[in-house]
Protein backbone atom coordinates (compact mmCIF):
# COMPACT_ATOMS: atom_id res chain seq x y z
CA UNK A 1 0.00 0.00 0.00
CA UNK A 2 1.43 3.42 -0.85
CA UNK A 3 1.67 6.02 1.79
CA UNK A 4 -1.31 8.12 0.07
CA UNK A 5 -3.49 4.94 0.28
CA UNK A 6 -2.10 4.27 3.76
CA UNK A 7 -2.84 8.16 4.82
CA UNK A 8 -6.41 7.94 3.79
CA UNK A 9 -7.85 4.94 4.94
CA UNK A 10 -5.93 6.28 8.29
CA UNK A 11 -8.02 9.08 7.96
CA UNK A 12 -11.13 6.96 7.74
CA UNK A 13 -10.48 4.93 10.08
CA UNK A 14 -10.00 1.70 8.44
CA UNK A 15 -6.57 0.76 8.75
CA UNK A 16 -5.35 -2.62 10.58
CA UNK A 17 -4.02 -1.62 14.21
CA UNK A 18 -0.57 -2.99 13.29
CA UNK A 19 -0.50 -0.59 9.97
CA UNK A 20 -2.49 2.46 11.75
CA UNK A 21 0.35 2.09 14.81
CA UNK A 22 3.11 2.48 12.36
CA UNK A 23 1.79 5.46 10.14
CA UNK A 24 0.80 7.59 13.80
CA UNK A 25 4.55 6.51 14.44
CA UNK A 26 6.07 8.01 11.18
CA UNK A 27 3.66 10.87 11.16
CA UNK A 28 5.53 12.21 14.26
CA UNK A 29 8.49 12.87 12.55
CA UNK A 30 7.72 13.52 8.94
CA UNK A 31 5.96 16.97 8.53
CA UNK A 32 5.50 15.98 4.60
CA UNK A 33 3.65 13.26 5.62
CA UNK A 34 1.69 15.34 8.56
CA UNK A 35 0.95 18.13 5.51
CA UNK A 36 -0.63 15.51 3.26
CA UNK A 37 -2.76 14.56 5.80
CA UNK A 38 -4.02 17.70 6.25
CA UNK A 39 -4.98 18.07 2.88
CA UNK A 40 -6.74 14.64 2.48
CA UNK A 41 -8.54 16.02 6.20
CA UNK A 42 -9.06 18.90 4.55
CA UNK A 43 -11.18 17.51 1.23
CA UNK A 44 -13.08 14.91 3.05
CA UNK A 45 -14.33 18.22 5.47
CA UNK A 46 -15.12 20.03 2.23
CA UNK A 47 -16.90 17.25 0.65
CA UNK A 48 -18.88 16.54 3.88
CA UNK A 49 -19.60 20.78 3.89
CA UNK A 50 -21.26 20.57 0.35
CA UNK A 51 -24.82 21.95 0.66
CA UNK A 52 -27.73 19.67 0.46
CA UNK A 53 -29.17 20.50 -3.34
CA UNK A 54 -33.39 19.97 -3.18
CA UNK A 55 -34.54 17.67 -5.69
CA UNK A 56 -36.47 19.34 -8.66
CA UNK A 57 -39.42 17.39 -8.41
CA UNK A 58 -41.11 14.63 -6.46
CA UNK A 59 -40.16 11.09 -7.11
CA UNK A 60 -43.20 9.29 -6.01
CA UNK A 61 -44.71 6.61 -8.14
CA UNK A 62 -47.45 6.50 -10.82
CA UNK A 63 -49.72 3.50 -10.28
CA UNK A 64 -49.49 3.74 -14.77
CA UNK A 65 -46.25 4.11 -14.62
CA UNK A 66 -45.46 1.14 -12.00
CA UNK A 67 -47.43 -0.93 -14.65
CA UNK A 68 -46.35 0.19 -17.67
CA UNK A 69 -42.29 -0.35 -16.52
CA UNK A 70 -43.30 -4.08 -14.44
CA UNK A 71 -44.83 -5.03 -18.13
CA UNK A 72 -44.01 -8.33 -19.58
CA UNK A 73 -40.06 -8.42 -20.19
CA UNK A 74 -39.33 -9.69 -23.87
CA UNK A 75 -36.35 -9.96 -23.76
CA UNK A 76 -35.53 -13.98 -22.93
CA UNK A 77 -38.16 -14.55 -25.58
CA UNK A 78 -36.79 -12.61 -28.09
CA UNK A 79 -33.04 -14.18 -27.20
CA UNK A 80 -34.75 -17.72 -26.96
CA UNK A 81 -36.39 -17.32 -30.55
CA UNK A 82 -33.72 -15.88 -31.95
CA UNK A 83 -31.19 -18.69 -30.89
CA UNK A 84 -34.03 -21.29 -32.20
CA UNK A 85 -34.44 -19.40 -35.57
CA UNK A 86 -30.29 -19.27 -36.18
CA UNK A 87 -29.94 -23.49 -35.40
CA UNK A 88 -32.98 -24.08 -37.47
CA UNK A 89 -30.92 -21.54 -40.18
CA UNK A 90 -27.74 -23.75 -39.30
CA UNK A 91 -29.59 -26.53 -40.21
CA UNK A 92 -30.81 -25.88 -43.18
CA UNK A 93 -27.72 -24.07 -44.54
CA UNK A 94 -25.86 -27.49 -43.41
CA UNK A 95 -28.36 -29.73 -45.41
CA UNK A 96 -28.04 -27.85 -48.50
CA UNK A 97 -24.26 -28.31 -48.38
CA UNK A 98 -24.64 -32.10 -47.93
CA UNK A 99 -26.59 -31.44 -51.01
CA UNK A 100 -24.57 -29.73 -53.04
CA UNK A 101 -21.98 -32.51 -53.39
CA UNK A 102 -24.79 -35.06 -54.79
CA UNK A 103 -25.84 -32.13 -57.01
CA UNK A 104 -22.30 -31.66 -58.40
CA UNK A 105 -22.17 -35.14 -58.80
CA UNK A 106 -25.14 -34.99 -61.16
CA UNK A 107 -23.64 -32.31 -62.75
CA UNK A 108 -20.65 -34.01 -63.19
CA UNK A 109 -22.56 -36.37 -66.07
CA UNK A 110 -24.47 -33.80 -67.68
CA UNK A 111 -21.31 -31.23 -68.57
CA UNK A 112 -19.61 -33.91 -70.18
CA UNK A 113 -22.61 -34.25 -72.25
CA UNK A 114 -23.80 -30.75 -72.19
CA UNK A 115 -21.12 -29.66 -75.28
CA UNK A 116 -22.70 -33.04 -77.29
CA UNK A 117 -26.02 -32.03 -77.55
CA UNK A 118 -24.92 -28.47 -79.30
CA UNK A 119 -22.16 -30.11 -81.42
CA UNK A 120 -24.24 -33.68 -82.73
CA UNK A 121 -26.69 -31.19 -83.44
CA UNK A 122 -24.59 -29.38 -85.33
CA UNK A 123 -23.43 -32.32 -86.52
CA UNK A 124 -26.48 -33.59 -87.38
CA UNK A 125 -27.66 -30.85 -89.27
CA UNK A 126 -25.08 -30.86 -91.32
CA UNK A 127 -25.22 -34.50 -91.79
CA UNK A 128 -29.12 -34.45 -92.87
CA UNK A 129 -28.11 -35.62 -96.38
CA UNK A 130 -27.34 -39.05 -94.86
CA UNK A 131 -30.34 -40.85 -94.72
CA UNK A 132 -30.63 -44.18 -92.94
CA UNK A 133 -33.31 -46.80 -92.91
CA UNK A 134 -34.34 -49.40 -90.51
CA UNK A 135 -32.75 -52.67 -90.96
CA UNK A 136 -33.19 -55.93 -89.18
CA UNK A 137 -29.91 -56.97 -90.66
CA UNK A 138 -27.81 -57.92 -88.46
CA UNK A 139 -25.40 -57.38 -90.51
CA UNK A 140 -25.45 -53.84 -91.27
CA UNK A 141 -24.75 -53.33 -87.43
CA UNK A 142 -21.13 -53.76 -87.82
CA UNK A 143 -20.92 -50.87 -91.05
CA UNK A 144 -23.53 -48.44 -88.58
CA UNK A 145 -20.58 -48.82 -86.33
CA UNK A 146 -17.93 -48.01 -88.33
CA UNK A 147 -20.13 -45.65 -90.97
CA UNK A 148 -21.46 -43.10 -88.27
CA UNK A 149 -18.73 -42.38 -85.95
CA UNK A 150 -16.06 -41.56 -88.42
CA UNK A 151 -18.16 -39.17 -90.30
CA UNK A 152 -18.11 -36.39 -87.20
CA UNK A 153 -15.04 -35.34 -87.35
CA UNK A 154 -14.90 -34.63 -91.16
CA UNK A 155 -18.42 -32.87 -90.69
CA UNK A 156 -16.71 -30.08 -88.96
CA UNK A 157 -15.03 -28.75 -85.71
CA UNK A 158 -17.72 -28.45 -83.64
CA UNK A 159 -19.30 -31.82 -84.12
CA UNK A 160 -15.69 -33.10 -82.95
CA UNK A 161 -16.74 -33.20 -79.13
CA UNK A 162 -19.55 -35.47 -79.99
CA UNK A 163 -17.28 -37.87 -82.09
CA UNK A 164 -14.40 -37.03 -80.19
CA UNK A 165 -16.31 -39.02 -77.02
CA UNK A 166 -16.08 -42.23 -77.84
CA UNK A 167 -17.70 -43.13 -73.96
CA UNK A 168 -20.65 -41.88 -74.59
CA UNK A 169 -21.28 -42.26 -78.24
CA UNK A 170 -20.21 -45.64 -78.18
CA UNK A 171 -22.14 -47.39 -76.18
CA UNK A 172 -25.55 -45.28 -77.62
CA UNK A 173 -24.22 -46.52 -80.88
CA UNK A 174 -24.71 -50.29 -79.48
CA UNK A 175 -27.71 -49.69 -78.08
CA UNK A 176 -29.38 -48.44 -81.54
CA UNK A 177 -27.33 -50.38 -83.59
CA UNK A 178 -29.81 -53.07 -84.22
CA UNK A 179 -32.50 -50.41 -85.67
CA UNK A 180 -30.00 -48.51 -87.45
CA UNK A 181 -28.41 -48.74 -90.87
CA UNK A 182 -26.61 -46.29 -93.26
CA UNK A 183 -27.74 -47.03 -96.55
CA UNK A 184 -25.43 -44.44 -98.34
CA UNK A 185 -21.44 -45.29 -98.64
CA UNK A 186 -19.44 -45.06 -95.66
CA UNK A 187 -17.35 -42.23 -97.02
CA UNK A 188 -18.17 -38.61 -95.36
CA UNK A 189 -17.02 -36.90 -98.98
CA UNK A 190 -19.70 -39.13 -100.25
CA UNK A 191 -22.16 -37.99 -97.41
CA UNK A 192 -21.82 -34.24 -97.82
CA UNK A 193 -21.61 -34.42 -102.05
CA UNK A 194 -24.85 -36.29 -101.99
CA UNK A 195 -27.58 -33.78 -101.65
CA UNK A 196 -30.81 -35.49 -101.94
CA UNK A 197 -31.94 -37.92 -98.88
CA UNK A 198 -34.49 -40.30 -99.49
CA UNK A 199 -36.02 -41.78 -96.28
CA UNK A 200 -37.50 -45.09 -96.97
CA UNK A 201 -40.90 -46.08 -95.48
CA UNK A 202 -40.51 -48.40 -92.55
CA UNK A 203 -42.66 -48.79 -89.29
CA UNK A 204 -39.23 -49.01 -87.17
CA UNK A 205 -37.81 -45.79 -86.06
CA UNK A 206 -35.41 -44.48 -88.01
CA UNK A 207 -32.46 -42.64 -86.45
CA UNK A 208 -29.30 -41.13 -86.65
CA UNK A 209 -26.59 -41.47 -84.37
CA UNK A 210 -25.70 -38.43 -84.05
CA UNK A 211 -29.26 -37.22 -83.66
CA UNK A 212 -29.90 -39.27 -81.05
CA UNK A 213 -27.11 -38.71 -78.93
CA UNK A 214 -28.42 -34.97 -78.83
CA UNK A 215 -31.84 -35.94 -78.56
CA UNK A 216 -30.55 -38.02 -75.03
CA UNK A 217 -28.33 -35.51 -73.82
CA UNK A 218 -30.98 -32.90 -74.37
CA UNK A 219 -33.76 -34.86 -72.76
CA UNK A 220 -31.80 -35.73 -69.98
CA UNK A 221 -30.29 -32.73 -69.16
CA UNK A 222 -33.75 -31.16 -68.58
CA UNK A 223 -34.67 -33.98 -66.28
CA UNK A 224 -31.57 -33.71 -64.21
CA UNK A 225 -32.32 -29.83 -64.18
CA UNK A 226 -35.66 -30.06 -63.03
CA UNK A 227 -35.26 -33.27 -60.53
CA UNK A 228 -32.99 -30.67 -58.94
CA UNK A 229 -34.41 -27.61 -59.15
CA UNK A 230 -37.94 -29.42 -57.79
CA UNK A 231 -36.05 -30.73 -54.69
CA UNK A 232 -33.72 -27.34 -54.09
CA UNK A 233 -36.55 -24.94 -54.75
CA UNK A 234 -38.44 -25.58 -51.12
CA UNK A 235 -35.33 -25.61 -49.40
CA UNK A 236 -33.92 -22.22 -50.71
CA UNK A 237 -37.25 -20.98 -49.75
CA UNK A 238 -37.04 -22.35 -46.57
CA UNK A 239 -33.31 -20.50 -45.76
CA UNK A 240 -34.68 -17.41 -47.49
CA UNK A 241 -37.83 -17.86 -44.70
CA UNK A 242 -35.59 -18.93 -41.83
CA UNK A 243 -32.99 -16.44 -42.83
CA UNK A 244 -35.31 -13.57 -42.52
CA UNK A 245 -36.92 -14.20 -39.69
CA UNK A 246 -33.21 -14.21 -38.06
CA UNK A 247 -32.77 -11.18 -39.19
CA UNK A 248 -36.04 -9.59 -37.52
CA UNK A 249 -35.39 -11.38 -34.38
CA UNK A 250 -31.63 -10.15 -34.10
CA UNK A 251 -33.39 -6.53 -34.86
CA UNK A 252 -35.74 -6.90 -32.64
CA UNK A 253 -33.65 -7.93 -29.74
CA UNK A 254 -31.06 -5.50 -30.05
CA UNK A 255 -34.16 -2.79 -29.75
CA UNK A 256 -35.21 -3.97 -26.82
CA UNK A 257 -32.00 -4.25 -25.72
CA UNK A 258 -31.91 -0.66 -26.75
CA UNK A 259 -35.14 0.14 -25.41
CA UNK A 260 -34.19 -1.01 -22.03
CA UNK B 1 -43.25 7.33 10.02
CA UNK B 2 -43.37 3.43 10.49
CA UNK B 3 -40.43 2.56 8.26
CA UNK B 4 -40.49 -1.24 8.87
CA UNK B 5 -44.54 -1.23 8.36
CA UNK B 6 -44.73 0.74 5.12
CA UNK B 7 -42.12 -1.53 3.92
CA UNK B 8 -44.13 -4.54 4.33
CA UNK B 9 -46.99 -2.79 3.01
CA UNK B 10 -44.74 -1.62 -0.09
CA UNK B 11 -43.63 -5.72 -0.11
CA UNK B 12 -47.47 -6.43 -0.40
CA UNK B 13 -47.66 -4.40 -3.56
CA UNK B 14 -49.08 -0.91 -1.66
CA UNK B 15 -48.10 1.75 -3.68
CA UNK B 16 -49.39 4.59 -1.34
CA UNK B 17 -46.67 3.21 1.24
CA UNK B 18 -44.07 2.88 -0.81
CA UNK B 19 -44.53 6.31 -1.99
CA UNK B 20 -44.24 7.46 1.69
CA UNK B 21 -40.61 5.91 1.80
CA UNK B 22 -39.99 8.20 -1.48
CA UNK B 23 -40.92 11.17 0.06
CA UNK B 24 -38.79 10.41 3.04
CA UNK B 25 -36.05 9.14 1.35
CA UNK B 26 -35.88 11.54 -2.22
CA UNK B 27 -33.31 14.13 -0.64
CA UNK B 28 -30.70 11.84 -0.22
CA UNK B 29 -30.78 9.82 -3.20
CA UNK B 30 -31.33 12.83 -5.10
CA UNK B 31 -28.38 14.16 -4.19
CA UNK B 32 -25.92 11.15 -4.00
CA UNK B 33 -27.47 11.40 -7.93
CA UNK B 34 -26.54 14.73 -8.06
CA UNK B 35 -22.97 14.15 -7.03
CA UNK B 36 -22.04 11.23 -8.77
CA UNK B 37 -23.72 12.77 -12.39
CA UNK B 38 -22.79 16.60 -11.60
CA UNK B 39 -25.94 17.89 -13.35
CA UNK B 40 -29.55 17.87 -12.83
CA UNK B 41 -31.03 16.40 -15.39
CA UNK B 42 -29.25 12.73 -15.29
CA UNK B 43 -29.71 12.63 -11.72
CA UNK B 44 -33.41 13.44 -11.75
CA UNK B 45 -33.74 10.37 -14.07
CA UNK B 46 -31.42 8.15 -12.12
CA UNK B 47 -33.09 8.66 -8.73
CA UNK B 48 -36.63 8.31 -10.83
CA UNK B 49 -34.85 5.03 -12.15
CA UNK B 50 -33.92 4.03 -8.63
CA UNK B 51 -37.25 4.09 -7.12
CA UNK B 52 -38.89 2.47 -9.76
CA UNK B 53 -36.10 -0.35 -9.65
CA UNK B 54 -36.87 -0.65 -6.22
CA UNK B 55 -40.43 -0.89 -6.04
CA UNK B 56 -40.15 -3.74 -8.60
CA UNK B 57 -37.18 -5.34 -6.42
CA UNK B 58 -38.48 -4.27 -2.67
CA UNK B 59 -39.50 -7.97 -1.91
CA UNK B 60 -36.04 -8.89 -2.14
CA UNK B 61 -35.39 -6.31 0.58
CA UNK B 62 -34.14 -8.48 3.93
CA UNK B 63 -33.93 -5.95 6.70
CA UNK B 64 -30.70 -3.82 7.65
CA UNK B 65 -30.21 -0.22 6.34
CA UNK B 66 -33.48 0.67 4.07
CA UNK B 67 -31.19 3.65 2.94
CA UNK B 68 -28.28 2.05 2.45
CA UNK B 69 -30.46 -0.74 0.41
CA UNK B 70 -31.32 2.64 -1.97
CA UNK B 71 -28.13 4.25 -1.86
CA UNK B 72 -27.23 0.82 -3.40
CA UNK B 73 -29.91 0.81 -5.84
CA UNK B 74 -29.43 4.52 -6.92
CA UNK B 75 -25.28 3.79 -7.56
CA UNK B 76 -26.41 1.15 -10.14
CA UNK B 77 -28.52 3.91 -11.65
CA UNK B 78 -25.95 5.81 -11.95
CA UNK B 79 -23.47 3.19 -12.87
CA UNK B 80 -25.61 2.44 -16.26
CA UNK B 81 -26.44 5.74 -16.72
CA UNK B 82 -22.60 6.38 -17.19
CA UNK B 83 -22.10 3.62 -19.33
CA UNK B 84 -24.28 4.95 -21.66
CA UNK B 85 -22.89 8.08 -21.51
CA UNK B 86 -19.90 6.29 -22.50
CA UNK B 87 -21.61 4.76 -25.32
CA UNK B 88 -22.63 7.92 -26.23
CA UNK B 89 -20.15 10.41 -25.76
CA UNK B 90 -21.81 13.39 -27.82
CA UNK B 91 -24.44 13.78 -25.37
CA UNK B 92 -21.48 13.42 -21.73
CA UNK B 93 -19.87 16.47 -23.81
CA UNK B 94 -23.02 18.36 -23.66
CA UNK B 95 -23.55 17.42 -20.21
CA UNK B 96 -20.57 18.94 -19.17
CA UNK B 97 -20.74 21.67 -21.29
CA UNK B 98 -23.57 22.96 -19.51
CA UNK B 99 -21.94 21.82 -16.20
CA UNK B 100 -19.40 23.95 -16.83
CA UNK B 101 -21.41 26.40 -18.35
CA UNK B 102 -23.10 26.98 -14.91
CA UNK B 103 -20.14 27.08 -12.96
CA UNK B 104 -20.56 31.22 -13.53
CA UNK B 105 -23.96 30.93 -11.74
CA UNK B 106 -25.02 30.62 -8.34
CA UNK B 107 -27.51 27.21 -8.00
CA UNK B 108 -30.74 28.21 -7.01
CA UNK B 109 -31.58 24.35 -5.65
CA UNK B 110 -29.35 24.31 -2.42
CA UNK B 111 -31.33 24.47 0.16
CA UNK B 112 -29.96 26.81 2.69
CA UNK B 113 -31.73 29.97 2.84
CA UNK B 114 -30.32 31.45 6.37
CA UNK B 115 -27.36 32.68 5.24
CA UNK B 116 -26.37 36.13 3.55
CA UNK B 117 -26.50 37.17 -0.05
CA UNK B 118 -22.71 37.16 -0.11
CA UNK B 119 -21.86 33.83 1.94
CA UNK B 120 -24.76 32.47 -0.21
CA UNK B 121 -22.72 33.12 -3.41
CA UNK B 122 -19.38 32.29 -1.80
CA UNK B 123 -20.84 28.72 -0.96
CA UNK B 124 -22.25 28.08 -4.09
CA UNK B 125 -19.35 29.12 -6.42
CA UNK B 126 -16.88 27.02 -3.68
CA UNK B 127 -19.47 23.98 -4.20
CA UNK B 128 -19.34 23.82 -7.60
CA UNK B 129 -16.01 24.39 -7.98
CA UNK B 130 -15.90 21.02 -6.18
CA UNK B 131 -18.75 19.60 -7.90
CA UNK B 132 -16.39 20.65 -10.77
CA UNK B 133 -13.22 18.95 -9.52
CA UNK B 134 -15.36 15.79 -8.59
CA UNK B 135 -16.74 15.78 -12.18
CA UNK B 136 -12.70 15.46 -13.55
CA UNK B 137 -12.80 12.51 -11.61
CA UNK B 138 -12.60 8.91 -13.33
CA UNK B 139 -16.17 7.46 -12.60
CA UNK B 140 -15.14 4.90 -10.61
CA UNK B 141 -13.14 7.14 -8.63
CA UNK B 142 -15.78 9.90 -8.59
CA UNK B 143 -18.40 7.20 -7.12
CA UNK B 144 -16.35 5.69 -4.56
CA UNK B 145 -15.34 9.40 -2.91
CA UNK B 146 -19.30 10.85 -3.26
CA UNK B 147 -20.23 7.32 -1.16
CA UNK B 148 -17.84 8.23 0.86
CA UNK B 149 -17.40 11.92 1.63
CA UNK B 150 -20.49 12.82 0.55
CA UNK B 151 -22.59 10.37 2.01
CA UNK B 152 -20.68 8.52 4.69
CA UNK B 153 -21.00 4.99 3.98
CA UNK B 154 -17.98 3.31 5.18
CA UNK B 155 -15.80 1.01 3.29
CA UNK B 156 -17.43 -2.34 3.42
CA UNK B 157 -20.93 -0.30 2.54
CA UNK B 158 -19.42 0.61 -0.55
CA UNK B 159 -17.28 -2.16 -1.57
CA UNK B 160 -21.17 -3.66 -1.35
CA UNK B 161 -22.75 -1.06 -3.21
CA UNK B 162 -19.94 -0.81 -6.27
CA UNK B 163 -19.49 -4.69 -6.18
CA UNK B 164 -16.05 -4.60 -5.87
CA UNK B 165 -13.66 -5.34 -3.25
CA UNK B 166 -12.71 -3.63 0.16
CA UNK B 167 -9.25 -3.06 -0.83
CA UNK B 168 -10.26 -1.86 -4.21
CA UNK B 169 -12.44 0.67 -2.44
CA UNK B 170 -9.20 2.16 -0.46
CA UNK B 171 -7.44 2.33 -3.76
CA UNK B 172 -10.11 4.02 -5.49
CA UNK B 173 -10.63 6.69 -2.59
CA UNK B 174 -7.34 7.14 -2.07
CA UNK B 175 -6.44 8.30 -5.77
CA UNK B 176 -9.54 10.17 -5.82
CA UNK B 177 -8.68 12.26 -2.65
CA UNK B 178 -5.05 12.43 -4.77
CA UNK B 179 -6.54 14.23 -7.85
CA UNK B 180 -8.92 16.09 -5.65
CA UNK B 181 -6.04 17.34 -3.81
CA UNK B 182 -4.46 18.54 -7.00
CA UNK B 183 -8.02 20.20 -8.50
CA UNK B 184 -8.53 21.83 -5.27
CA UNK B 185 -5.11 23.62 -5.47
CA UNK B 186 -6.22 25.75 -8.48
CA UNK B 187 -9.26 27.32 -6.37
CA UNK B 188 -7.37 27.74 -3.10
CA UNK B 189 -9.04 31.22 -3.39
CA UNK B 190 -12.51 29.71 -2.85
CA UNK B 191 -11.36 27.30 0.05
CA UNK B 192 -11.54 28.88 3.56
CA UNK B 193 -8.24 30.00 4.78
CA UNK B 194 -7.90 26.78 7.79
CA UNK B 195 -8.48 24.45 4.69
CA UNK B 196 -5.70 25.51 1.98
CA UNK B 197 -4.08 23.13 0.19
CA UNK B 198 -0.65 22.78 -0.69
CA UNK B 199 -1.05 20.26 -3.46
CA UNK B 200 2.53 19.33 -2.44
CA UNK B 201 3.82 16.13 -0.36
CA UNK B 202 3.34 12.45 -0.79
Amino acid sequence: MTDLELLSAYLDDQLAPKDRAQIESRLKTDSKLQRTLADLRAIKIQLRALPTVKPPRSFTLKPESVRSRSAFNWIPILNGSTAVAAILFAAVISLDLFRAPLAARQEFSAPMQAPAPEAAMKAADQLTPATVTPTRTPAAVSAVATSTVPVAPNVGGAAAGAAESPKAATPQAQALAPAVRSTQPSTSDQISATPTPTLSPSPTPTISLPTSTATTAVIVAPVSAAAQGSAASPLLWTEITLGSILFILIALSLIARAWK
Amino acid sequence: MDEPALIQHAQRGDLDSFNRLVMEYQTPVYNVAYRIMGETDSAADATQEAFISAYKNIRSYRGGSFKGWLMRIVTNACYDELRRRKRKPASSLDALTDHELNLDSSDPQITSHAELPEAHAERSDLALAIQNCLNRLPDDQHMAIVLCDVQEMDYGEIAKAMRVALGTVKSRIARARAKLRECFSHHAELLPAEYRLEGKGV
